[in-house]
């Protein structure tokens, strides 16, 4: 059971939040121009990384606010959290998985 | 047999309390403070049980979890628990108990007979004999399982409640022993909150279960004095009897609390509770259990481990025999052969595998007047139903032999000690590694990954005064690293050192014979694992630990082979000639560390609080109308009101037909709402739905169809333009927080710019819906501010005004395709309009009706519903609803609509389905095949998404998602069943008032 | 508006009143169980960051934002304003007799806000007692120390198996006081539970 420390509320218990996956995933601006390739790397493909994953989640049954999650998967901490629209902190770029 | 194992003094039972119990039907007794298993023993009972699959006697052999023989049927009845361990189930007034896995008695017992073939049941037996033929397993399980022995599931309902508990602290302390109980003070003295939890039913770990000396006192006094102090602290909390049976991510840990074997009735405690725990520290003070020495039938009754005889006795005041045998490999057993001696017990011998030991304990021994034989063994047990003597003979230079004529002595018990394992369970479930201590033969933890500490015994320290010590150290350490600043200068308590010499690693005492010829060494008692299987195992290729556990079963019975792991380990490193056991490693440990009750984990969540019932505002009227009512999530909503002697689909017939010729009202309120406000309202309704909303007129409404991504239906429904930048959109009643959170998603992680706020008002709102001819007449009765004429209300339109007295939004939106006004009120006033409009209706025929009429009606009308025409594997296209995905804009999903894979012409499509005859209802979920005659494999073609009988039409109607359906409209196609094949034609899913000419009513 | 006996608070079927009159002579409870019902509540979405947001809001009442998280603000006595997230308060206003809904969609008329009547669907159990904390810590993971979860101090959470929004109220001698408030729909069984929870204690419902 997960500590996760909400961006906006503080501290909170896994229940109350959602996962939802890779971060930093752009929509693409036009995605007409994409070919059907390209448009299924955005829709399906994801890292499943071993390590350090900057992924999403919801404060579901709390501040309904997203936020970004780095956790290494290999040990459940989580590392970093940070608001939607921040880049990740510098120096997990360079922890390698 | 014969009574009288008590000792006359000792022990920390009341002999003034006495309590009376019956084991196997028989009336016996014991003392407050007692354990069954301690009562059990003073009583003489020898045999407990029989083992798991030999059938062999077997009598108590440890003191606490450890325990793998003493097994127990605990009460009778709705309360029974099975495989309850004697040791950990303290006595109270009348208990009932009885053993498992024998029949007709313990004593003589049917199936021994078992015990002579064993070696026709190997490790992998049952895998090698019942598996051929593959079906032959379901016959000869019934056999063996009730041939081999398990306790038996209660079969009535619990009468018992279980809770949960959460709770926070700066520093969990889990054990109460001397490290456990310093870190306790520790931590407490520097300030930080402490729960300091222990298994057993007071504090003291195993020091309860010895006369030592601390701070000059004995150490009972030093406890109690303890005791006082943490209880005394306001953010110091002892749980007793309770077991952190898991630690889980984060320093979580799960601790589960038994209240009490009978404390239940009328008082409204819970029997068991669960405590989630959320510790910035955990110190993991969780003492060693004690293993045995592993030698020919070491599990005859009467073979105990060294530590649990001492306890019995001190603790208990019960001699564990008359005649008590030692045989150990280090100086620790020697304080039991020096406790039963001053307790008057004879000890005939201590027998050590070690030559010439001279610790300070062997020399005690000496002068007690104990014979020492060092340096032999025991190399044979006598007495098959309980021990009656030993042989013992030396051992040879290197330990794997013995040498010279066997010694015969006379004992009934043999008290055997083979090292203490250090109990490093939950700094394994934390993810902690452990390493392999050569010397000592031991697993002891290393690095961590969650906040905790090791101390005491579970980290390798045996010694009290050094236990004592670093639980001090450790308990300040946690509370500084949990953030207390502390001004904590008191010392540890002190205890004299007694200088152990190093134990004689030994993994299997050899006998005059080879092993696993006629003798036994037993690993795993409880699933009757000996040395010998795991010696088969490695010969037939188990070389992995988790493999060979899982082949012979090896500390997979309830006791997790608490005694038995490390050898079965041992054995198999020296098969594979590792001789390491820290390279073969250690199988791993997972949650719980003892057996939870399936009660205590479902906690509250059970009967009507298993799931919330959501209700809406007319809930209760409802109900008193007698529905029957559908599931839709967590909402209840009627599904039909059957009348008088009703069954459902007359109730339906005549609900269906009264809309369609009078009025109907329904109770919507369950349907998702959602307020959006904001300058660009628009835009995000352009981005989520798949048609245009800049057109759409303020007080207009308009359907839209939401998508995923991939192109693929997610949720429909009406949304409504309250003003220029003020928006409520409604969704399905199961999809209400989904869509919520899929606009906030997009909101806030992709067009952070967008300035619209959305809000819940699902609740807020009870959504009463009339429709049908005589919805209009009915509804003029109770306004007198919103004109109804068709002119100047539309349909898909909004119009506010007071129904009823009560503010109300009324929409003009039709999912039956009669005239329909969905009347919005605030939900406070829900059931009072609905009892208005109920009333005042009567003279037009009003009917409520339920979700299965609203879904007839709306297969009528060919209307979809998504999860039910939908299964996310949809597009719009499928369903013929192009129409409303616009071509000019972009919108979540689109590009996944031009794919080649939605773009293929055999993709199922919708269509209506009729049955020759009128009265066949098609199957919902029936596989649709081209073909009558079926040879197999006959391709599928699609499947029946809905399926009614339509009253209005007299006849049953289906949809089904058929592979390019629009093209086969007029032919015949095939619902195969399991006696027959029905034919049906294939037309447009519409099927009643295709014109749409009733909407104005 | 219809009269306001017309009105149902989302607990109006468990008929509290008459439980009251069958509990009154109950003695030393551990868990004192009540509804607040029908309060006017007010969910409202804006930027604190806007001073024209800021003064619209003050001059309605004086209404000041909670700026700091999980915390609450009263204005007088009867209006608390309680932090749900970093645009998004629930306004709580215990005075029937003057609604403030109107007022402020005035009030904001040019600003991009969203005011949203929100109080028939939702309602309130007020919970006291001396183990009060403790039937909540059975059902809720948030750290509940009195010296923790201060008065003033609130959450939006979890119960049992409902969302909640539970706010510590000031002290009444010494007693704990929490208000629970819950979505209509699940009312009944946020009480259930409460009333479950709280068996060991002894509890005792009130009605005024």
């Amino acid at each position: 059971m997960f500590l996760i420390n909400c961006p906006y509320c503080g501290p909170r218990e896994e229940s109350e939040f959602h996962p939802a996956g890779e971060a930093h995933l752009k929509r693409p601006a036009n995605p007409e121009k994409l070919s059907d390739i390209e448009w299924a790397d955005y829709l399906f493909m994801r890292q499943n990384t071993k390590g350090i994953l900057l992924e999403r989640w919801v404060h579901r049954h709390g501040c309904r606010r997203w936020f970004n999650v780095a956790r290494d998967t290999r040990t459940n901490k989580v590392l970093h959290v940070y608001q939607m629209g921040d880049s990740p902190p510098t120096q997990l770029k360079h922890i390698k998985p | 047999m014969s009574a009288g194992y008590r000792l006359q003094k000792g022990g920390l039972i009341d002999r003034k309390t006495r309590l009376n119990f019956t084991f196997n039907g028989q009336a016996m007794s014991g003392y407050e403070g007692d354990t069954l298993a301690s009562a059990l023993l003073a009583s003489g009972t020898r045999i407990i049980g029989r083992s798991f699959k030999y059938h062999r006697p077997r009598g108590i052999f440890a003191t606490g979890v450890e325990e793998p023989n003493a097994l127990v049927q605990l009460e009778r009845g709705p309360r029974t628990l099975p495989n309850q361990q004697a040791t950990r189930i303290s006595l109270y007034d009348g208990l009932i108990a009885d053993s498992i896995n024998c029949w007709p008695s313990p004593d003589y017992d049917a199936m021994s007979i078992l015990g002579l073939f064993y070696r026709l049941i190997p490790a992998g037996f049952y895998y090698k004999t019942f598996m051929r033929p593959a079906t032959a397993w379901r016959f000869y399980e019934y056999f063996i399982r009730h041939a081999a022995g398990l306790g038996c599931a209660p079969t009535e309902p619990d009468p018992d409640h279980y809770d949960k508990m959460n709770a926070h602290c700066d520093v969990l302390i889990v054990g109460a022993g001397p490290a456990g109980l310093t870190a306790a003070l520790g931590a407490t003295r520097s300030g930080a909150r402490v729960i300091l939890v222990d298994e057993q039913d007071q504090i003291g770990g195993w020091l309860l279960n010895e006369n030592r000396i601390i701070n000059g006192q004995p150490s009972k006094e030093w406890l109690n004095a303890a005791f006082l102090e943490l209880n005394d602290t306001a953010d110091a909390q002892i749980l007793t009897k309770t077991t952190a049976f898991g630690y889980f991510d984060h320093n979580f840990i799960a601790l589960c609390e038994h209240r009490g074997p009978t404390q239940v009735n009328g008082n409204g405690l819970s029997r068991q509770r669960i405590w989630r725990v959320r510790a910035k520290q955990v110190v993991l003070a969780t003492g060693a259990i004690e293993r045995p020495l592993v030698f020919a039938d070491n599990d005859r009754p009467g073979v105990m481990l060294s530590g649990a005889v001492r306890a019995y006795a001190h603790r208990y005041g019960v001699a564990a025999g008359r005649r008590v045998l030692i045989f150990t490999n280090n100086d620790d057993a020697y304080r039991t052969g020096l406790a039963l001696k001053e307790a008057g017990v004879a000890v005939p011998a201590i027998v050590d595998l070690r030559h010439d030991p001279s610790g300070e304990l062997a020399v005690a021994a000496v002068r007690a007047g104990i014979e020492i034989l060092d340096g032999s063994a025991v190399t044979r047990v006598l007495g098959s139903r309980g021990v009656t003597g030993v042989d013992i003979m030396n051992l040879n230079n290197t330990g794997d032999g013995v040498i010279g004529a066997p010694r015969r002595i006379s004992c009934d018990v043999i008290a055997t000690s083979g090292g203490w394992n250090p109990t490093i369970h939950l700094h394994s479930h934390s993810g902690g590694k452990t390493i392999f201590d050569k010397r000592r033969g031991i697993f002891l933890p290393s690095k961590t990954t969650e906040a905790n500490f090791s101390v005491g015994a579970a980290n390798g320290t045996f010694s009290l005064s050094d236990c004592l010590k670093a639980g001090m150290k450790i308990g300040k350490q946690a509370a500084r690293n949990a953030g207390i600043s502390s001004h904590n200068r008191r010392k540890a308590p002190v205890s004299i050192k007694e200088e152990e010499a190093d134990s004689r690693l030994l993994w299997i005492v050899p006998t005059a014979c080879p092993t696993s010829h006629k003798s036994r060494h037993f690993l795993d008692q409880a699933n009757d694992v000996t040395v010998s299987d795991i010696q088969l195992a490695a010969r037939e290729g188990y070389a992995s630990i988790e493999h060979a556990k899982r082949y012979t079963t090896l500390g997979m019975a309830p006791d997790q082979g608490k005694t038995g792991n490390t050898h079965g380990l041992a054995v198999l490193s020296q098969v594979l000639g590792t001789e390491d056991p820290g390279e073969t490693g250690t199988t791993t440990f997972r949650p719980p560390y003892t057996p939870v009750t399936i009660g205590a984990l479902a906690g509250r969540d059970v009967g009507p609080l298993m799931d919330p019932i959501r209700m809406t505002p007319m809930h209760h009227w409802h109900e008193l109308a007698g529905c029957a009512w559908e599931d839709v999530g967590q909402w209840k909503r009627p599904w039909y009101y059957p009348q008088n002697s009703e069954d459902g689909l007359k109730a339906v017939h005549r609900e269906c037909l009264a809309v369609r010729n009078a009025v109907g009202i329904l109770d919507a309120s369950t349907l998702g709402k959602i307020d959006i406000r904001g300058p660009d309202a628009v835009i995000l309704l352009n981005k989520v739905y798949t048609n245009s909303w800049e057109s759409l007129k303020i007080n207009r409404c308009r359907y839209g169809l939401m998508l995923s991504e991939d192109g693929m239906i997610f949720d429909d429904g009406v949304t409504t333009r309250l003003a220029k930048d003020h928006f409520l959109m409604t969704t399905t009643s199961g999809n209400a927080a989904q869509v919520l959170e899929w606009l906030e998603e997009w909101l806030q992680t992709e067009w952070p710019d967008l300035r619209v706020y959305c809000t819940s008002v699902t609740e807020q709102w009870a959504n009463i819906t009339i429709c049908g001819p005589s919805a209009r007449a009915l509804l003029l009765e109770f306004t007198d501010d919103i004109d109804l004429t068709n002119e100047s209300f539309p349909s898909m339109s909004m119009r506010e005004g007071t129904i009823a007295g009560v503010n109300a939004r009324v929409f003009r939106i039709s999912y039956t395709g009669e005239i329909s006004y969905e009347i919005n009120v605030p939900a406070s006033y829900g059931m009072h309009v609905w009892t208005a409009l109920i009333n005042a209706g009567k003279k037009y025929g009003i009917t409520p009706f339920g979700t299965e009429t609203m879904h007839v009606l709306r297969a009528e009308k060919g209307y979809i519903v998504v999860g039910q025409e939908t299964d996310g594997t949809v597009i719009p296209s499928d369903l013929g609803m192009n129409w409303a995905v616009s071509e000019k804009k972009d919108f979540i999903g689109k590009r996944s609509l031009s794919r080649t894979n939605s773009m293929r012409t055999d993709r199922k499509q919708l269509v209506g389905l009729l049955t020759e005859n009128p009265t066949t209802i098609l199957p919902e979920g029936g596989q649709i095949t081209a073909k009558q005659t079926l040879s197999t494999p006959t391709p599928m073609i699609g499947y029946i998404t809905s399926s009614y009988y339509s009253a209005v039409l007299g006849h049953s109607i289906a949809l089904a998602l058929i592979k390019g359906g629009r093209e086969l409209h007029g032919d015949c196609v095939f619902v195969p069943l399991e006696d027959k094949s029905i034919v049906a034609t294939v037309i447009n899913p519409i099927f009643y008032d295709i014109k749409g000419e009733r909407l104005n009513g | 508006m219809a009269n306001l006996y017309l009105k149902q608070s989302g607990l109006a079927h468990l008929h509290l009143g008459a439980r009251a009159l069958a509990d009154r002579n109950r003695t030393d409870p551990g868990v004192l169980m009540r509804e607040l019902p029908t309060l006017e509540m007010i969910n409202l979405r804006g930027d604190p960051q806007n001073s024209y947001f800021t003064a619209a809001l003050k001059s309605v009442n004086g209404i000041i934002l909670p700026i700091i998280p999980n915390t609450f603000n009263c204005v007088k006595d009867h209006t608390k304003i309680l932090w749900l997230g970093p645009n998004e308060w629930l306004i709580i206003n215990s005075l029937s007799t003057k609604p403030l809904f109107k007022r402020l969609c005035t009030s904001m008329k040019k600003l991009h806000s969203a005011v949203t009547e929100v109080g028939d669907g939702k309602t309130t159990i007020r919970l006291s007692g001396p183990n009060a904390r403790q039937v909540l810590s059975k059902g809720c993971s948030l750290d509940l120390h009195s010296e923790e979860f201060l008065p003033g101090h609130c959450a939006q959470t979890i119960l049992g198996r409902s969302d909640i929004v539970v706010s510590r109220m000031p002290d009444a001698a010494n007693i704990n006081i929490f208000d629970i408030t819950v979505a209509r729909s699940y009312a009944a069984y946020t009480w259930a539970w409460l009333e479950d929870a709280a068996q060991e204690f002894e509890s005792q419902v009130i009605f005024f």
